[in-house]
């Protein structure tokens, strides 16, 4: 493997981020990574967490398609549309009903409580299964330029100097990168206004707010744009 | 007060989840039988051509963005200035298809997402084809992306002219 190939795949992973079609995802990623504001380790194990789930699932879909399962037969275009078409349409739902647990919203309104107040509290208080899985989610949730990237560029790359590990790992970690950069500069920035009105915790309360609401308004997002085929879009 | 709004938002939002899980439910079941009828009709009312032909699909998803729909755009624009006369002549044929509802093109040129395919096609029968997966990372550079598509496509309109 040469450089060349790392560097192509942290490129890819960055490419596949800050294009606009995964914005709502990213975004929501951000806030939940960024929200402990006032704890730095925090952030940055929050951020870490967050890129092993897009790692893992990154991994997964590359073992799959470059041969470890061959009796599957699966040709990457039959798992790039499949989980374009299913994963899509879980999203939507899942960021609402995730939303929801930050803002302890389930288990008021559900007399037969569906999700215990300790889930409740362990997905508020973000914890590593949490934040993984979340990583897991979205990298499994394929948008054009993302499968393009990844289908498309990324396993080939893989497929050519026989990584089946290093470079989806790597392209991973890029596509996590700019997620963290920007949850960082939240955290920092958060903790910045709240020092000097002397309120830090105060702040975290309110942005913690605020990352449900995100999920909330995201899920609604990929609702109407995958399930109810709105175009919200130009 | 402010519990009671905050339940009834709980409410509305548990309801709205609920009614697109049954929608998105529904929307599958409905779709895969469109296309098990479809299928059946296409490959009858199939019909025989003569010569050579190079059919160029734009293949997109059912949801579009904002760089599939740049793609598309610049495809269409190179057919139209570079191989307007070919068009003209009905050599090439340029073709728009959701790949997610045509799931029998999709799998034929294995689509993993938006790109473009240049299909070489003799008397109405495919001969040779290249699927345009690097279009994504050419997609901001249009000089590459112009010369990458176009010997693509030269690539089969130049052998079906020399004949």
């Amino acid at each position: 493997m040469t450089w060349y190939a790392v560097g192509t795949a942290v490129w890819l992973g960055v490419l596949t981020s800050i294009s606009p079609c995964p914005l709502a995802s990213n975004i929501a990623a951000i806030s939940f990574v960024g929200r402990h504001v006032g704890n730095h380790r925090r952030v940055l194990l929050s951020g870490v967490l967050y890129a092993l789930g897009r790692v893992i699932a990154y991994i997964a879909v590359g073992a799959i398609i470059l041969g470890a399962f061959e009796w599957l037969a699966l040709s990457s275009g039959d798992v790039s549309r499949f989980l374009q078409r299913y994963i899509n349409l879980v999203l939507g739902p899942a960021l609402i009903l995730i939303g929801m647990l930050l803002l302890e919203m389930l288990g008021i309104s559900f007399s037969v409580c569906l999700a215990g107040e300790g889930v409740q509290r362990k997905a508020g208080q973000g914890g590593v299964f949490w934040t993984t899985g979340l990583g897991f989610l979205f990298a499994l949730s394929f948008c054009p330029v993302s499968a393009g990237l990844y289908f498309g560029a990324l396993l080939p790359l893989s497929a050519r100097h026989g990584s089946q590990l290093v470079l989806p790992t790597i392209y991973g970690v890029g596509t996590a990168l700019p997620v963290i950069a920007f949850a960082f500069l939240i955290a920092f920035a958060g903790e910045y206004v709240g020092k000097a009105f002397n309120r830090v915790s105060q702040i975290e309360k309110w942005v913690r707010g605020v990352t449900g609401v995100i999920f909330i308004l995201a899920g609604i997002y990929y609702s109407l744009a995958h399930i109810y085929g709105v175009s919200l879009m130009g | 007060m402010k519990i009671d709004a905050k339940k009834l938002l709980a409410k509305l939002l548990l309801a709205f989840v609920l009614i697109s899980i049954g929608f998105a439910i529904g929307k599958e079941v409905t779709l895969r039988r469109v296309q098990a009828g479809r299928s059946d009709v296409a490959s009858a009312t199939q019909p025989a051509e003569q010569g050579d032909k190079v059919v160029i699909y734009y293949m997109h998803a059912t949801i579009r963005c904002v760089t599939c729909n740049s793609i598309e755009a610049m495809t269409a624009k190179l057919i139209d200035s570079a191989f307007a006369d070919a068009k003209q002549a009905g050599k090439l044929v340029w073709k728009e298809v959701d790949f997610q509802e045509n799931e029998d093109l999709a799998k034929r040129y294995d689509v993993v997402s938006s790109c473009i395919v240049v299909v070489h096609q003799r008397d109405g029968k495919q001969v040779a084809f290249q699927r345009l997966d690097d279009v994504w990372l050419l997609a901001d550079k249009p000089q590459q992306f112009n010369e990458y598509v176009a010997k693509a496509i030269l690539a089969y309109l130049g052998g079906g002219q020399q004949q």
